[in-house]
């Protein structure tokens, strides 16, 4: 529980970074410690398998993707990017309490049960049949936006 | 608790950062934010009220449609960018 907490607090210190630094570079790099900080938590909680796909999906395509996307386009020397707006930021901070003052006043306290553990087992087991058509969807339609991304980015020859 | 609390501070902080900043990268760090708040209470129901592991099953969909989405998002920014490039005066609503 104690080695939880300092990832907690290292996950609330890299999200804070990830607004307030004004490198987009930077931000990248905190979201990616972010992501393996957060891969930690779900080892924490028993949950290897999730940590691995987050470590793998997230922290390993999503951020090192974004970091080469905007590599490739140069956008850290763009200055609108990190554009600062206080107006927006008004509207952000009135939103975010509202939309915290909802959820804080929904916590199902009432429904809260002792923690079980889920044996990868059961999950690959669940993977393999209630899921498994689902399980084939989703890996057709990544390989299908693959290709269409490489396809968009590429251009088609006439 | 902690994942409940964890779940509400990223959701919060995705909403925040999606009107603060208004750049498309910043945007998608913000969907990746709200995405990771949706894992990870499913990942508390799943573990702490409903004792299913369907929630978890539903926590490894929701990353993988996640890196779909972010995979089709930049190539449609790096493809805006490179068109920007041929002509200075596009803006976004012409694609």
């Amino acid at each position: 529980m104690g080695s939880m907490f300092v990832f907690l607090i290292l996950i609330i210190i890299l999200s804070l970074l990830s607004i307030f630094l004004n490198n987009i570079i930077y931000i990248v790099l905190s979201l990616i410690g972010l992501f393996f900080n957060l891969a930690f938590i779900y080892m924490s909680l028993d949950l290897e398998f999730l940590g691995i796909v987050q470590l793998m999906v997230n922290m390993g395509g999503v951020v090192v993707l974004i970091l080469f996307s905007i590599l490739l386009t140069d956008q850290e020397k763009n200055p609108k990017l990190l554009k600062k707006n206080k107006k927006n930021y008004l509207l952000a901070t009135i939103a975010t309490s509202f939309f915290l003052f909802i959820i804080m006043k929904s916590i199902p306290e009432h429904t809260l049960k002792e923690k079980v553990e889920i044996p990868l087992t059961v999950l690959t087991k669940y993977l393999i049949t209630n899921f498994l058509l689902s399980f084939e969807l989703a890996s057709f339609v990544l390989l299908g936006v693959l290709i269409l991304a490489v396809t968009l980015v590429r251009g088609v020859k006439s | 608790m902690n994942i409940f609390y964890l779940s509400t501070y990223f959701f919060s902080l995705g909403i925040f950062i999606f009107f603060a900043r208004t750049s498309f990268i910043m945007m998608l760090i913000a969907l990746e934010f709200l995405i990771i708040s949706a894992t990870l209470l499913l990942v508390y129901f799943s573990l702490y009220v409903t004792h299913n592991p369907e929630g978890i099953v539903a926590t490894f969909f929701i990353i993988l449609i996640g890196a779909i989405k972010a995979a089709l998002g930049l190539s449609f920014f790096i493809k805006f960018n490179s068109l920007k490039n041929e002509d200075q005066n596009l803006i976004l609503e012409d694609i």
